[in-house]
């Protein structure tokens, strides 16, 4: 495990460790000798055909990791699944992602995979939200539909031979970003779930858990159709595009926006995966103690949460049993 | 078939080979054909235009039974009488048999097109694919809401509403005085007839009853409505049992053959009448009918003598005027000492006189009557109805899509939040066979220990066939397999029936073959082996190409690599064997080609259609232009060829061969283009052989191909005095491939085109070219070193003192 680089003080130091041993105690007690290192033999039943999925490779008769993760069986195959890589997507996956280039009839984005993703114009809801083919009038207008450093939420759509990546904005969930913050956290602490898009009600507050670990907090909009029709008058609107970027976001809501963006960055360095749960957990922890928003980054709030965690995840195995 | 072909006869059905059909087909729209035997297969096709068509059955079995055909497909099939331009009319002729009624047939012939009805049906393949996508759930049930078959449901809601209204109407409408005792005396009957049936039953169970029914007892025959008073047994035959595992069932299996008083006129007409009884007063026959056991509605204890040959008339007669006067003599009989059948009788009696009590029974209203039944059944219509506006097909979809759910989860392909799992992620990639058995199978390592034949021979299990009567032999090695898959369906405990199951998903009726022709038997020898078309083997064996083609994705989904070598090997083998029926299709073209070509110009044939016969067939070269081919051959004695260029292009898998001319403005002609199973120097000699046959044996001048050995060696075989070189282009392209790594790139490069361009004489082409080596250090390289020996192929200053059109 990569070392959590705060600046602790003694007590500080002692209670983080309590907690994460605490966690980790919990952890072993589910599954023990799982988890394996490169090179370690992954004990199998010869006299079984077994399949040698990812991470797995075979040595003089026996099959050895060939990365650092935990070993998941499913009937027959092995394959070990790796604690830290780089982003791995998966059709349908949800990503957040930057453009990096408008090329021709695409946009190319950054999200952190090992190439630019592609979104096509063809793949990508019309502004006006017409089915038809796209002409080379719109092909002009991609500017003003995404340009260069905006941030985009789609979905992966299939690969490529080649294995580059192809995604799809075909809905009103997907789309520009704005008003927010993009955060950069290690892609595995977000899970593949039912939900990736939250809506917080109560502090009218996005967050868009990328697969990708690129995850968006931003004011709420609705449907994102109202950016469509910002797409629509935006022609006639050119000048009052600066304007409307800056347009007021009422002081509660950013103060709210950098408070879960805040518990994101707080649970990340401390490396625990991303929910919905345990970041609402962190925000309501650090309102309860009344902690401004700049103090959640302190090194005591780190231990706060952790401490929490630990009791919750312990409260939940207690439940089970 | 050829001796039929050549007298104007063609057959065609889906069966046959794709070659021989495409062959039928052109050969039709040629004109050639005279009189063609098709199935509606032929009729889908586009374009195809007779004169005459002629139905000789109406009837056609379409997989569960014989039905009169649709509208529409009579439509189709008739549609293709008359021919655009030659015919004023088609003319339509249909076989009728006596059997059909004016109505169906007018149906047929004037009836509207079935209507569009969605049969939109949740598959775990669906609901997995839906599932992966963001919002699993949501997205499935949105799908469904939005469906087609929802759309119609919804439409039809209105419409049976108003019916419902209607029906209720009428119920209202109905005469319903006295309806109290009617339905009392209805019930009354009702209770009666199932007292009958049910003593009927227990006398016509066939170990008591079949000990009565000897030669010449009466027996009386019931069949639904119609009464056909006493008959006499003749024979009691046992009737073979149909299915194995079917349960002989009461009484089904016998079957009486029993003399029966019928109607005179039954027997004459028509081959297979079906006998009905005398009207009262018509003097009438004795037939011999077969009767089921149920169907007897009463045992007389009186046997009578029946002669020993029946067929005679008046044998026969004899027999029915007994029978009459025996009728006249013992007017009730049956005597079967069973306390629990006195019981029925005694109630039946009380019943009878219960009913002859009622008042309505002597009143006997009969519209009263009739009111009320037609009441029961409207009443029941709308039941039917209600029920049926109310179970919504969203909810039942909705329920469906529930318990598809759990079964997903249950094997592992989802997890409790719908998540999908590695193992839903490889079953997604599944479609052509059954992908929560096929995956289950992959991840019990079943096509682990199996060759690459082997596996191909299994993966032909899910490919839908044509059942084949014959038993099949399999090799041990398959039989394994088959039965671990027998047993981990029975595993998987899918809610189905698992007989029914694996007979309805598993057809081992291909496995033997494929196997033997991925072992690389000849085609004539596996078609021996099966009794399917082999049509059917061709079009099956490309599916399973398909759903091999599959099953590798998935394991490269799941990242097991020895597995998708092993089936990428089973592909590339599988797409060799495909290559022939394609090939076929184009050989058929060539050889139409060629007829017209020896009729007009003389000119010998390009592809010999013996290749086929032999099996491996190397190639085909096409035509491109017979014209052209023409001024091709003027040209080359005219000695105004520059070169010929066979390129290779990746198409269907199969190596596409261009060849190209220059005329003689400058411009690149295309001469000829050829598809060829594989790049070997017997196929490429092949090639050129057939070509310089096909454009008179002239050869060219000059030939510029790619490095590709094989080729030089077959130019060389079969056209010693031609010019060949190699495409310089072909070479630089490779030049950053080959000089990746090395320290100063670009100036390499450079260096290496000056070498090659800047040379004015041979000897300075070597001199710069060992200085170019010395000095980067590329003595090692295998590529230069290669392409130094093959100088004079394709050096530019070598090249000098030929004629190339300015090709080089």
């Amino acid at each position: 495990m990569r070392e959590i680089q705060l600046s602790l003080n003694q007590t500080q130091k002692i209670r983080l460790q309590k907690a994460l041993q605490k966690l980790e105690s919990l952890h072993s007690k589910v599954n023990s000798d799982a988890s394996v290192t490169v090179a370690d033999t992954i004990p199998i039943s010869l006299e079984d055909s077994i399949l040698k999925g990812h991470g797995t490779a075979e040595r003089n008769g026996e099959v050895v990791a060939t990365v650092c993760g935990v070993v998941e069986r499913v009937n027959m195959l092995v394959y070990v699944r790796s604690l830290r890589s780089r982003f791995k997507p998966e059709i349908g996956d949800i990503i957040v992602g930057r453009v990096v280039e408008v090329a021709q009839k695409r946009w190319k984005l950054e999200i952190n995979f090992n190439q630019d993703a592609v979104l096509m114009l063809s793949s990508m809801n019309l502004p006006d939200g017409i089915q038809r083919r796209r002409t080379a009038v719109d092909e002009l207008n991609m500017r003003n539909v995404f340009e260069e450093n905006d941030v985009i939420c789609a979905e992966v759509r299939n690969f490529q031979n080649d294995g580059s990546l192809q995604l799809q904005a075909r809905s009103q969930k997907y789309g520009k970003l704005e008003k927010g913050q993009l955060l950069t956290v290690p892609p595995y602490l977000v899970k593949r779930q039912k939900q990736h898009f939250h809506h917080l009600v109560q502090y009218g507050v996005d967050l868009i858990l990328g697969c990708n670990g690129f995850i968006w907090v931003g004011e709420h909009c609705d449907a994102r159709d109202t950016v469509a029709e910002e797409q629509l008058n935006n022609t006639e609107e050119q000048n009052t595009k600066s304007t409307r970027v800056s347009e007021n976001v009422p002081l509660e809501t950013r103060r709210s926006i950098c408070r879960v963006a805040n518990a994101v960055r707080v649970l990340s360095t401390l490396g625990f995966s991303l929910t919905l749960e345990v970041i609402l957990e962190a925000f309501n922890l650090s309102s309860t103690l009344n902690l401004g928003i700049d103090e959640m980054l302190g090194s005591e709030f780190h231990v706060l949460v952790a401490e929490k965690e630990a009791e919750r995840r312990s409260s939940l195995t207690k439940k089970k049993r | 078939m050829l001796p039929l072909l050549q007298r104007g006869i063609a057959v065609h059905h889906s069966g046959l080979l794709p070659v021989i059909k495409e062959l039928v087909e052109l050969l039709f729209q040629e004109g050639l054909v005279k009189a063609l035997f098709a199935t509606e297969t032929f009729a889908m096709g586009l374009n195809m235009p007779a004169k005459t068509v002629v139905f000789t059955a109406v009837k056609k079995w379409d997989g569960d039974s014989h039905r009169y055909i649709g509208s529409g497909e009579y439509i189709q099939m008739s549609g293709r009488a008359g021919r655009r331009g030659k015919d004023e009319r088609g003319i339509c002729i249909i076989m009728v048999d006596e059997r059909m009624e004016m109505n169906t047939l007018k149906d047929m012939v004037l009836g509207k097109p079935a209507p569009l009805v969605s049969t939109f049906r949740l598959s775990y393949y669906s609901i997995l694919n839906l599932m992966r996508r963001a919002e699993g759930q949501f997205t499935a049930e949105h799908v469904i809401k939005n469906s087609f078959h929802q759309f119609q449901y919804e439409k039809a809601l209105p419409g049976i509403g108003k019916k419902v209204s209607k029906l209720e109407e009428e119920a209202a409408v109905l005469d319903a005085s006295g309806e109290a005792e009617v339905a009392e005396y209805h019930k009354l009957k009702l209770e009666m007839a199932q007292l009958e049936k049910k003593m009927m039953a227990e006398i016509t169970r066939p170990e008591r009853v079949l000990y009565y029914l000897c030669t010449g007892r009466l027996i009386k025959v019931r069949e639904g409505g119609t009464d056909w008073g006493w008959g006499v047994v003749v024979n009691v035959v046992k009737k073979p049992a149909t299915g194995l595992g079917t349960l002989p069932s009461r009484g089904a299996g016998y079957i009486v053959d029993t003399l029966l008083h019928c109607s005179p006129g039954s027997s004459e007409s028509g081959s297979r009448p079906r006998p009905c009884p005398p009207q009262p007063g018509e003097k009438g026959e004795m037939h011999v009918v077969p009767v089921q056991l149920p169907l007897i509605s009463a045992l007389s204890k009186v046997r009578i003598s029946v002669p020993s040959d029946l067929r005679p008339l008046e044998a026969r007669q004899s027999i029915l005027l007994a029978v009459q006067e025996l009728g006249t003599r013992f007017p009730e009989d049956m005597k079967i000492e069973d306390p629990e059948i006195v019981d029925l009788v005694n109630q039946i009696e009380e019943l009878e006189r219960k009913l002859r009590a009622h008042p309505l029974h002597k009143s006997q209203d009969v519209n009263q009557i009739r009111n009320f039944e037609r009441k029961a059944e409207v009443n029941h219509e709308i039941q039917q109805l209600k029920s049926k506006m109310r179970d919504s097909q969203l909810q039942k979809f909705r329920d469906e899509l529930k318990n598809r759910s759990r079964v997903l989860k249950r094997l592992g392909h989802i997890d409790a939040d719908g998540v999908v799992q590695l193992k839903g992620r490889a079953a997604c990639l599944i479609d052509t066979g059954d992908e929560l058995l096929v995956t289950e199978l992959m991840f019990n390592g079943t096509f682990n220990d199996l060759d690459h034949h082997q596996v191909a021979a299994l993966a032909s299990c899910f490919i839908p066939v044509d059942k084949s009567s014959e038993q099949i032999h399999l090799r041990s090695e398959l039989a394994k397999p088959l039965q671990q898959l027998k047993r981990i369906q029975y595993e998987c405990k899918l809610d189905l029936n698992v007989d029914e199951y694996v007979e309805s998903t598993v057809r081992p009726y291909l496995m033997d073959v494929i196997y033997c022709w991925s072992k690389g038997a000849s085609f004539a020898d596996v078609i021996q082996m099966t009794d399917i078309f082999e049509g059917s083997i061709i079009r099956s064996a490309r599916r399973l190409d398909e759903f091999l083609n599959q099953l590798c994705a998935a394991a490269q989904a799941v990242g097991e690599v020895s597995l998708e070598k092993k089936l990428q090997q089973r592909v590339k083998a599988c797409a060799e064997v495909l290559c022939l029926p394609i090939l076929f299709i184009y050989v058929e073209e060539v050889e139409l080609d060629n007829d017209q070509d020896m009729n007009e110009e003389g000119v010998g044939p390009l592809a010999n259609i013996d290749a086929i016969e032999k099996g491996p067939l190397t190639g085909i070269l096409m035509a491109a232009h017979r014209l052209l081919n023409m001024d091709m051959k003027r040209r080359l004695e005219a000695n105004d060829i520059a070169g010929i260029m066979p390129a290779k292009s990746i198409r269907s898998k199969l190596p596409f061969v261009t060849i190209v001319g220059v005329n003689n403005h400058g411009q690149s002609i295309l001469l000829e283009c050829a598809l060829i199973s594989r790049e070997d120097a017997n196929t490429f000699k092949w090639l050129f052989t057939t070509w310089l046959e096909a454009i008179g044996d002239v050869h060219p001048n000059a030939i510029l191909t790619n490095q590709c050995e094989s080729m030089r060696k077959a130019i060389r075989e079969v056209m010693p005095n031609t010019r060949h070189i190699f495409c310089l282009w072909h070479i630089l392209c490779k030049v950053p491939k080959k000089f990746k790594g090395v320290i100063d790139y670009d100036s390499i490069c450079l260096e290496f085109k000056a070498v090659i361009y800047d040379s004015l004489t041979i000897e300075m082409f070597e001199r710069n070219w060992n200085e170019f080596v010395v000095k980067h250090e590329l003595e090692r390289n295998e590529w230069l070193s290669k392409l130094y020996v093959d100088r004079e192929y394709w050096v530019p200053i070598d090249l000098n003192h030929t004629f190339w059109a300015r090709m080089v």
